[in-house]
């Protein structure tokens, strides 16, 4: 593929998958395995189906989210984390630690062991960001485990996840930054956002060079039942402090904003030249569906301000990044996959990209 | 949840997260000192690193070898400026990192490039742990080229060569190998046997020599003691002679073996030696074993003991000498003591005349007896071969015998060929010859003994025999006959005269003829024979008028004659001798006299001493020659000096004729007859 072009990760599960784990009340039940199997194996085919040169296991096993499936189960956690509001005017709230110590209940890399045995083209693997996660120290503190212990195993567990990730095979691991724009819009000084960038890149820090190369970063303004929690937030706003994450690639959702030259523009201006950036052309919230040609537009845009080495194309946000999201069809999300796939093509016809 | 409440957790989650920051911002802050210190220590690694790379290449460049280092993949990942001088290979071609263009111009300066090649292919093909092999440049370099596995944690990453220069060394091989095979053929070829041992005294070496005296093979004797292969002994004593080696190994000195030992072989024979023992010392000085040369000296003893057994005769003959040169002075004085007596009759004083004459006769000849043999030994004694009539010789050898063989009243029969027979000889010698075996006969045969003289002619030789009756030699004298100074001790009760060196001139004289002489003997009293063998080189009849002319009886003459002499009453005498003859003499006393008297007297024959006062002979001699009254005058040189450089110097003086003193009157006398006018 000339242009390089990659799915950010999750895609609705099969009706059946829900209907089960709803019944059951646990989606951690082994009776559910079988259909975890199967779910995984038909999303791997029908994302190879769709000509992407990178694909995802659809994340078809991650329960109950992108954002907690490393903890979930934890004895050591209570329900009531803080809450995340979207614009659709529900809520997701997250896991509160409330003892020592702060481990994963598990690791992504179990997910590759399912997806390996199933896909024919390089999967890359999502995990969360250990500045999502540290949002689950409480306020008050945990006696006898300090704030700073808890960066400490917070961090270790994530160098663990990722560096078994790369260990096991994915060609890219990619950490799920959807906390960037939500930090301006709980701290507006920029600071959490600061944090959150330091927090982030003293893990990669434990990478070398040539690893971080496999790594890359995804940011966007969240995306649950086709809404969003701070699409509110300038980009401008987040951008500056993205680039300064030590990772070379950047997944940015660019198809559902409002100014996206503005955005582009920003890009410009802080992209470094050992990044490339992934800008989203399609919309996993927007019910319509892409054409080929709407997409190739769209890269063509993001092409008059990306240089054609580091330009990459990918979707905005994955297509249900909480297991219970029915907003979007399995079958909408693989044909806005598609039409990615071919727009990109067509783009790369366009630019003379072979 | 109201809105009261979403502040509240808005205001906590914001409290928690900036909380939060603060710890990040701390961990951030250790991570950032963590990662200064990690870099400072990053920075001295890399230091170290550096340094020790550097100290590698500068081992590597320090190395007496040239080194190429190798990947699995035949790239080059190391190299030292030795190697690329080695090979003259350009930088280019190394930056150029690969290995086959590399052998590809190192097997242009070999002699085997195929060869080369190949054998590089088989080490990467089969990957041995080390390999050695030496490489032949055109240009007369040798190179000895070793690789070895290179292994980084237990793991084969490449191959490192090494290259040295052993042109030198092979120079010194082949250098010592010359000296090795000159030694060996030295020692092979040299006359001494030599034997080499180790420094505990056990042999190394023998040479073919040392092989053949002991009896031992070199291989058989290696390892052996010397004692057992070099068994010596005193010659007097027979006890075992003291081991040289030991004593050389013991005190580092050149040692020679007593004298007088015997060796004895592995086969029991003796052979008498002489050894001399010196250490081997290596570069450092250090003994590192010990060489034994010996040589057989049983001919040197056998020449020393013949030397002393001629030296014993030599005194034994000087003693005879001076007897039997005193014998004559006796009677010689007794005579003329008669002569010079007031009352000596007439015949008493031709008696004492007589007496004095045959006593100077015997004398003459004894001295020209030990001059003969002088000048043979010496080789310097002239032949005047001319062809020389069989019946005369042996009739000149018969008249100088017969008074000796008449005196024991000897029967003499002699036996020549009917036909005359001329051969080419001096023929005073062969009388010379001829005379000595009659007289010898007579002598050692007791009165009235028969003594046959025989000569016949056998194919090219002429076969003279003398016989007799005599008292024979021993079987253990026979050999030794011919020898200087030999008298056969059988006969030594008898008062006979003679010095012993009549046979050893006949022998000289026969052999400068080119013959040979035998004697024989049945045993002592059973006569002896002596056979002469000579060429018959030019033989003829002699022509009938040669014998006629012989016959004539010479016509009176009479000349001038001057006498040179400073011993008057050899002048004196000499000039009464003439004067009988008829012949008109002056004599003078000295050379300026002779000259005065030459021009006054203008004789035409001179006899001049040699020895004179004023002026020699040999001057007065060329003055008398430069005279314008020289050129019919005989100058006649009478002379004591009888060498053959002597009669040389006379004759270029001017002189026409040597004669040496005492001269025989009859001989002069023929000789003054001779000269025509």
């Amino acid at each position: 593929m000339p242009l390089p072009t990659e799915p950010i990760g999750s895609i609705p599960r099969p009706l059946e998958l829900l209907q089960a784990i709803e019944a059951r009340g646990d989606g951690m039940h082994p009776a559910l395995d079988p259909l975890y199997e199967e779910a995984t194996r038909d999303t791997i085919a029908r994302m190879e189906a769709t000509g992407s040169p990178v694909i995802t296991d659809g994340e078809q096993r991650k329960y109950h989210n992108f954002w907690t499936y490393s903890v979930h189960g934890l004895k050591n956690t209570s329900p009531n984390g803080f809450k995340i509001p979207f614009s659709a005017g529900h809520t997701r709230r997250m896991l509160l630690l409330t003892a020592e110590p702060f481990r994963y209940k598990r690791y992504a890399d179990q997910y590759l062991d399912v997806a390996l045995r199933y896909a024919h083209v390089p999967i890359k693997q999502a995990v969360i960001s250990p500045s999502a996660l540290s949002l689950m120290y409480p306020a008050e503190g945990i006696h006898d485990y300090s704030r700073e212990q808890f960066i400490d195993d917070l961090l270790r567990e994530h160098e663990t996840e990722v560096r078994r990730c790369l260990q096991k095979g994915a060609c890219k691991v990619q950490i799920d930054f959807t906390e960037g724009r939500l930090a301006m819009k709980i701290d507006p000084s920029g600071n959490l956002l600061s944090s959150f960038i330091d927090l982030n890149n003293l893990a990669l820090s434990r990478f070398s060079a040539a690893d971080r190369r496999h790594i890359g970063v995804h940011t966007c303004p969240g995306g649950d039942r086709d809404s969003t929690h701070s699409a509110d937030v300038d980009y401008a706003e987040l951008l500056p402090s993205l680039f300064e994450l030590n990772v070379g690639s950047l997944y940015i959702a660019l198809a559902g904003e409002a100014d996206r030259r503005g955005v582009l523009e920003t890009i410009r201006r802080h992209l470094r030249p050992d990044q490339t950036v992934f800008v989203g052309v399609v919309a996993p919230i927007d019910p319509h569906i892409e054409t080929p040609e709407e997409v190739r537009d769209r890269v063509l845009e993001a092409a008059e301000y990306i240089p054609i080495g580091q330009l990459g194309t990918t979707d905005d946000c994955g297509f249900s990044p909480f297991c219970d999201d029915r907003s979007t069809t399995r079958d909408t999300a693989f044909a806005k996959i598609t039409a990615r796939v071919l727009g990109t093509t067509l783009a790369a016809e366009v630019l003379g990209v072979h | 949840m109201g809105s009261e409440e979403e502040e509240e957790e808005e205001e906590r989650l914001r409290s928690a997260a900036l909380e939060n920051a603060k710890s990040i911002h701390r961990a951030r802050q250790r991570a950032e000192r963590e990662l200064i210190a990690a870099k400072e220590a990053l920075e001295l690694k890399t230091q170290e690193l550096a340094r020790s790379l550097a100290v590698m290449q500068a081992t590597l460049e320090s190395t007496f070898d040239g080194i190429l280092v190798t990947d699995g993949e035949r790239r080059v990942s190391g190299f030292n400026e030795k190697y690329l001088r080695m090979w003259s290979i350009p930088r280019e071609l190394i930056d150029a990192g690969r290995h086959e263009r590399l052998l590809e111009l190192c097997a242009t300066r070999l002699a085997d490039s195929e060869g080369y090649l190949s054998r590089i292919e088989a080490i990467y093909a089969t990957s041995p742990p080390e390999s050695i092999d030496v490489l032949e440049l055109t240009d007369g370099r040798v190179y000895e080229r070793f690789s070895t596995i290179e292994y980084l944690d237990g793991r084969n990453i490449g191959r490192v060569w090494s290259f040295r220069d052993i042109t030198a060394q092979k120079l010194v091989e082949a250098e010592l190998r010359q000296q090795r095979e000159w030694f060996q053929v030295t020692l092979a070829s040299i006359g001494d046997a030599v034997i080499t041992t180790d420094t505990l005294g056990r042999v190394t070496f023998l040479n073919a020599v040392a092989e053949a005296k002991t009896g031992w093979q070199s291989a058989e004797a290696r390892g052996l003691p010397l004692e057992r292969i070099f068994n010596v002994v005193s010659e007097y004593t027979r006890q075992p002679a003291p081991n040289p080696i030991r004593r050389v190994l013991r005190e580092g000195a050149i040692v020679e073996l007593a004298n007088h030992t015997v060796l004895i072989s592995k086969d029991g024979s003796e052979v008498a030696v002489e050894d001399s023992a010196a250490p081997i010392r290596d570069a450092n000085g250090e003994i590192s074993g010990a060489v034994m040369v010996f040589h057989d000296v049983t001919a040197r003893r056998r020449a020393e003991a013949a030397l002393r057994e001629a030296d014993r005769r030599k005194d034994e003959f000087l003693a005879t000498l001076a007897h039997e040169l005193r014998n004559p002075l006796a009677p010689i004085r007794q005579a003329a003591f008669i002569a010079q007596a007031s009352g000596a009759s007439d015949a008493q004083k031709r008696w004492s005349h007589d007496v004095i004459e045959r006593q100077i006769q015997h004398m003459s000849l004894l001295l020209d007896d030990l001059l003969d043999i002088s000048r043979v030994t010496r080789g310097t004694l002239v032949l005047r071969v001319q062809p020389t009539d069989l019946a005369a010789m042996i009739d000149a050898a018969v008249e100088t015998a017969r008074p000796r063989i008449d005196a024991k009243r000897h029967t003499l029969k002699v036996e020549t060929p009917d036909r005359p027979i001329q051969f080419n000889a001096d023929p005073l010698r062969m009388a010379q010859i001829l005379s000595n075996l009659l007289m010898n006969a007579a002598k050692y045969t007791d009165p009235e003994g028969l003594i046959r003289l025989s000569a016949k002619c056998e194919g090219e030789e002429m076969i003279i025999r003398v016989t007799d009756t005599g008292i024979g030699i021993s079987a253990e004298s026979l050999p030794g006959i011919f020898e200087m100074f030999t008298q056969v001790s059988s006969a030594r009760d008898r008062a006979e005269d003679g010095l012993g060196i009549g046979l050893a001139l006949t022998k000289g004289l026969v052999e400068l003829h080119g013959g040979k002489i035998e004697a024989s003997s049945a045993g002592l009293g059973r006569g002896s024979e002596f056979t002469v063998r000579l060429p018959m080189r030019g033989a003829t009849e002699p022509g009938r008028s040669a014998a006629g002319a012989a016959t004539a009886e010479p016509a009176p003459v009479r000349r001038r004659v001057l006498i040179a002499d400073d011993n008057r009453d050899s002048a004196e005498t000499l000039a009464d001798l003439l004067r009988m003859e008829g012949h008109a003499v002056t004599a003078v006393h000295d050379g300026p006299g002779s000259l005065a008297a030459f021009e006054d007297f203008r004789p035409d024959i001179v006899l001049l001493d040699i020895g004179m006062p004023g002026l020699d002979g040999y001057e007065v001699a060329r003055r008398m020659r430069a005279s314008r009254f020289s050129k019919d005058t005989r100058l006649i040189a009478i002379t004591g000096w009888g060498q053959e450089h002597d009669r040389e110097r006379a004759f270029s003086a001017g002189f026409d004729y040597h004669l040496t003193k005492p001269v025989d009157p009859r001989r002069l006398s023929e000789l003054l007859r001779s000269f025509r006018y």
